[in-house]
């Protein structure tokens, strides 16, 4: 195929777009001591398996979009991965698989428009997404307008580039994909459905009677419709401390459950500021905080308590996950 | 110079027994040095930031300091493992450095002072004829108070670059606005509490404000966008309505 001299690195055309649209990574790290948000994907693990299934680094940028409807126009042939939940890709009418490498012939039109379970899908691309990068991350920070997409949300009409040209092992499973094979690299859909959110004991724990304690695991807590990327609020059974309902302003986390002196929850999410006054009571597991980013307002759910090791254990199952995928695509390579 | 050493000696054994451990996540261990806002708790924190820093673990991203506790982030999958959990390991390497930097003498403690200017005019110091009222200082007596005293950056967070400065002089403790606006302009020099801060960029905020410096705090086009660093010095200046514009059309200009 003949290549125009000028390289154009468009990948795709954004023909109609819905409220919420940002091109995020794993988050920006080094900034957190000087108030600098994490951000990055809400669903980090969706994020990750997005990147590996095409071949990139799991911490390349994808786009992450969030449940409305949306048209993509091809503008490349492709080697494409989409991942979470909410909405369900189709071409043509047909259903786009999740969770697998996929080919998008050049001027294919994607729609997502028919919504499922979850509330987050990742789109990468092989090659990765190009973004502005701002303090070594490409994840896009609403707040002060940096990184991304310009340090913006996507919008109708805006053209995506992908970053880097495709690597050997990109170039051989695009050939493969676009001979109509199927590779079919994961097969466990993530359980959006449950409820379960397991939680380790936060740093101000004990500000709960066991009573209390006793309340917030067995109580049911609904997402609240004043949520978002920085958090989600909780609305349920109002908790009480023993003691007066603050600390002196330490740090904060994504997963970070904190009790307000109203007594309601807000659980910090990527785009969660870096301190904060309030009582920790109890930090989501990270395995658990990307079931919980699926959740949208109106979702009900129920923290479960298990320990650290346990929740370390969840985590690095999760990486191990993703480096056997790792290893599978690269032995594709090797194999052909 | 011996003095300092005796100094740092004594930090570290004072700090080692007053420490605790708590997992913020299982990305994040939190270290915790007492219950109080105080000078010598901060500078312990400082301390301990900046031993980790020079002596980083393998997996160590990097730390939060705040006034009497500091974060600790790391990658868990290349964490050295010691212990069967990640966040004993990490403890167990995290007292291994502090101890040795305490027994070395070493001495760490940077940090820069600046002189920042402020008109305290009341275009800008939009509470001082409230905070006149409710301290029941003529507002020259709370602009020479809040001149007179070096601050310490304790922090940064609630927006970037925004910088937890204190101790105020004691005739300037005051409170939040019941109501915080809705809209700060950049720049704002406030009080809240015992505290000073400075709105790095315009936001909701609920500390009364007293002036307005032309200094960029935060600047994302700059490659090093923070004015203001934990462990940082502050003198603030008072300068005229003029003078002001004067700075600010430089900093403008520099962009």
């Amino acid at each position: 195929m003949p290549q125009s001299p000028i390289m154009n690195n468009s990948i795709l055309h954004i023909e109609q777009c819905g409220f919420l649209t940002t091109l995020q990574d794993c988050g920006r790290a080094g900034s957190l001591q000087y108030g600098i948000s994490k951000t990055g994907a809400m669903d980090q693990y969706s994020a990750m398996l997005a990147n590996v299934l095409v071949g990139n680094d799991e911490c390349d940028a994808v786009m992450e979009i969030t449940q409305s409807p949306h048209r993509f126009l091809f503008l490349k042939d492709t080697v494409a991965a989409f991942t979470g939940g909410g909405l369900q890709p189709q071409q043509n009418k047909e259903t786009i698989p999740l969770n697998q490498p996929v080919f998008i012939a050049k001027d294919t039109v994607v729609e997502l428009k028919q919504q499922r379970e979850g509330f987050r899908i990742y789109i990468a691309v092989a090659g990765g997404l190009k973004t502005d990068e701002f303090l070594y991350s490409h994840s896009t920070d609403l707040l002060i307008k940096a990184g991304g997409f310009h340090g913006r949300p996507l919008k109708k009409n805006d053209k995506v580039e992908t970053n880097q040209q495709l690597n050997h092992t990109q170039q051989q499973l695009l050939e493969v994909l676009r001979s109509n094979a199927e590779i079919k690299l994961y097969d466990h859909s993530p359980a959006f459905k449950t409820k379960t959110i397991r939680v380790i004991a936060g740093a101000e724990w004990n500000y709960l009677e066991a009573e209390m304690q006793q309340q917030f695991l067995s109580g049911n807590y609904i997402i609240s419709s004043q949520s978002n990327r920085m958090g989600y609020r909780l609305k349920g059974d109002l908790l009480k401390t023993n003691q007066p309902c603050e600390i002196i302003s330490s740090p904060v986390t994504e997963g970070t459950i904190q009790l307000t002196s109203s007594g309601e929850m807000i659980v910090l999410m990527a785009d969660a500021q870096t301190v904060g006054g309030y009582p920790r009571i109890a930090t989501v597991c990270a395995a658990d905080l990307s079931l919980l980013a699926q959740k949208k307002p109106g979702d009900e759910i129920q923290f479960q308590l298990i320990g650290l090791m346990e929740a370390e254990e969840l985590y690095l199952e999760e990486l191990n996950k993703l480096q056997q995928i790792k290893s599978v695509i690269k032995r594709l390579d090797s194999a052909s | 110079m011996s003095g300092l050493f005796v100094w740092i000696d004594f930090v570290f054994s004072l700090y080692m027994h007053e420490i605790s451990f708590i997992s913020l996540s299982e990305k994040a261990i939190l270290l915790s040095f007492g219950n109080s806002i105080d000078f010598n708790t901060h500078e312990l924190v400082m301390h301990a930031k900046q031993t980790i820093e020079k002596h980083p673990f393998p997996g160590f991203i990097e730390t939060v300091p705040a006034y009497n506790s500091l974060a600790v982030f790391y990658s868990p999958g290349k964490i050295d493992r010691s212990k069967s959990s990640i966040a004993e390991s990490v403890k167990d390497q995290l007292i291994q450095i502090l101890a040795t930097a305490g027994q070395q003498n070493e001495e760490l403690f940077y940090q820069t002072k600046h002189i920042i200017p402020v008109c305290y005019d009341e275009e800008f110091g939009i509470d001082l004829e409230e905070l006149s009222e409710q301290l029941h200082l003529p507002k020259e007596e709370i602009i020479r108070l809040h001149t007179s005293v070096t601050y310490k950056v304790f922090m940064t967070g609630f927006t970037p670059g925004f910088a937890y400065m204190g101790i105020l002089d004691q005739q300037l403790f005051t409170k939040r606005k019941a109501t915080p606006r809705l809209n700060i302009a950049e720049g704002s020099v406030a009080i809240a509490g015992n505290q000073t801060g400075i709105y790095p960029m315009s936001t909701p905020g609920g500390w009364n404000i007293i002036g307005r410096t032309a200094l960029k705090i935060f600047d994302k086009e700059n490659k090093n966008p923070f004015l203001l660093k934990a462990g940082d010095e502050v003198q603030f200046v008072a300068i005229t309505k003029q003078e002001f514009h004067s700075l600010a059309s430089v900093s403008n200009h520099e962009q």
